[in-house]
């Protein structure tokens, strides 16, 4: 039995390369969403019957996504049973692409993300839901539960769409009743956002220099030297 | 299993990027950030004080062309038939199932689309009126209303599939350049072939003889010569309208392979009359 199950299991060469650029073309196909693609889907809809060579073929597909387009593939731990992955950018690429225009709405996302992670960040990477509310209220952003002009439906972007996309986590804090949440830096923006440009934009609207932020500047520093560690570790 | 040559950088996956993010940039565009990229690449190297060439960026994509070719995909660059401004786009080059059925646009769409699209080739201008086009939703299954209709022909000028201009529903470059086998395929007694370049053309110069359509920026290029050629390359009747259909649209100086940046560089004016 064993050996019939491995022989019926072998793909021919162009098999796996097909498969492998099947899959690259599927997960680049799904990351305008910037959602997490989920294991099941990726066999259901590409791999079908090939299922049991998953391991091999998705580890190919990483390696394409590095070495042709520069971007990694993250496996993110949701619960045993179900792998997610999202496909994270280099942070220096994302600015080359930042040079042309965006479409509006997708401009108003990004101003409004990177002032949420801002904050987050000053704030020492936790910033209660009320906070979060008053501060964005203050900057004329929100307004109860109005939708905004520019914006859309503000506290929804926050809670749901940029959730989903990993960029924050919308938590409850432990033991709180009524239930209160927290924001806090998702997956996605520990890889793709550079903490460095967002202090430097802070200190400019603040009109002053990065340094000044002690604990924020350790901070970047902190994380371009683990990033620089981990950028030789893979190059090897 | 992948072998990715050493000569592939990062200046290439950045490059890349931008192409497999807009889909559609215009050289200029593209030149701009390539040198951008390209010096931030090498920031200490006598070459990069220097700048590159568009010939580096050229250089460049054919690299990266080489290496997307096993993903079915590749990096072309064609002129727009009206402005004729020169853009890359990025373009599947098979029909896959997967881009087929992971595209943003649901099967309904699609076929709007395929509507659409058979009306512009089918015309006799390359175009149809925003109105008409709004009004295909009558022919349509499904109960498509017209604001329904408005929004999505919308989201086909986001995708850059189609555009609209001065009331009118055009193709854009990277549609004709992408759907060209298909559009080769299925309208194949409708579909215009430039003689001049032997590709897809929709709007241009039509021989008032013949009825051959050709690219203005082949026109161009054809009469551009010392003896100013003004003879249909199809059937030879005299044309002296081709001359005045090209005058007045700005063509760069150097289009026939450089950005207009680097026209000036090439002016020789100065050195012609020192030699007298
Ligand atoms: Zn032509
Ligand atoms: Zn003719």
């Amino acid at each position: 039995m064993a050996s019939q199950s491995s022989q019926g299991s072998k793909l021919s060469s162009q098999e796996q390369s097909a498969l492998i650029s099947d899959i690259v073309l599927y997960i680049l196909s799904q990351d305008h969403t910037k959602y997490p693609i989920k294991r099941q889907d990726i066999v259901k809809n590409v791999l079908k019957t090939h299922g049991r060579h998953y391991k091999h073929i998705m580890n190919e597909a990483a390696h394409v996504l590095t070495e042709i387009f520069g971007m990694k593939l993250v496996e993110i731990e949701h619960s045993s049973n179900m792998k997610q992955y999202i496909l994270v950018n280099n942070e220096q690429f994302l600015r080359d692409v930042s040079d042309l225009k965006w479409p509006e709405e997708v401009e108003a996302q990004q101003v409004l993300l990177m002032l949420l992670l801002s904050l987050i960040f000053m704030s020492g990477g936790v910033v209660k839901e009320e906070v979060m509310s008053s501060f964005l209220t203050r900057l004329g952003i929100m307004n109860g539960r109005k939708s905004h002009e520019y914006f859309g439906d503000v506290w929804k972007l926050l809670t749901v769409e940029f959730v989903r996309q990993m960029y924050v986590e919308y938590v409850r804090i432990p033991e709180s009743n009524p239930p209160k949440y927290e924001f806090r830096w998702g997956h996605r923006a520990k890889g793709e956002v550079s903490r460095r440009e967002l202090l430097n934009f802070v200190s400019l609207v603040y009109g002053c220099d990065p340094k000044n932020w002690v604990t924020q500047y350790q901070e970047v520093l902190q994380a371009e030297s683990e990033k620089e560690k981990k950028r030789e570790e893979d190059g090897k | 299993m992948l072998r990715v040559p050493s000569n592939y950088r990062d200046l290439h996956k950045r490059f890349l990027q931008i192409l497999m993010n807009r889909r559609m940039v215009s050289y200029e565009d593209a030149f701009r950030l390539f040198c951008k990229m390209y010096q931030s690449e090498e920031p200490d190297e006598e070459e990069a004080t220097a700048g590159p060439c568009p010939k580096d960026m050229e250089l460049a994509v054919s690299i990266i062309n080489k290496v997307i070719k096993g993903l079915n995909m590749e990096i072309r660059c064609a002129q727009d038939e009206i402005t004729p401004a020169k853009y890359y786009l990025l373009v599947n080059t098979v029909d896959s199932h997967i881009s087929r059925t992971f595209s943003k646009f649901s099967a309904a769409e699609l076929e709007f689309f395929k509507t659409v699209l058979s009306e512009i080739v089918t015309s006799e201008d390359g175009c149809i009126s925003s109105t008409a086009c709004l009004n295909l939703n009558s022919s349509l299954p499904g109960n498509m209303t017209k604001s329904d209709t408005e929004a999505l022909l919308e989201k086909f000028c986001k995708y850059q599939w189609l555009y609209q201009k001065d009331g009118k529903v055009h193709l854009t470059i990277l549609s004709i350049v992408e759907l060209e086998p298909l559009i080769l395929s299925a309208y194949e007694d409708y579909v215009n072939i430039c003689r001049l370049c032997k590709r897809i053309v929709m709007q241009g110069y039509r021989c008032d003889r013949c009825l051959a359509l050709l690219h203005l920026h082949c026109v161009h290029l054809y009469t551009k010569g010392v003896d100013r050629i003004h003879s249909c390359p199809v059937c030879s009747a005299d044309q002296p309208e081709m001359l005045a259909a090209v005058k007045n649209i700005p063509f760069h100086s150097g289009d026939d392979n450089r950005i207009p940046s680097a026209s000036s560089r090439e002016n020789k004016t100065g050195k012609g009359s020192a030699r007298k």
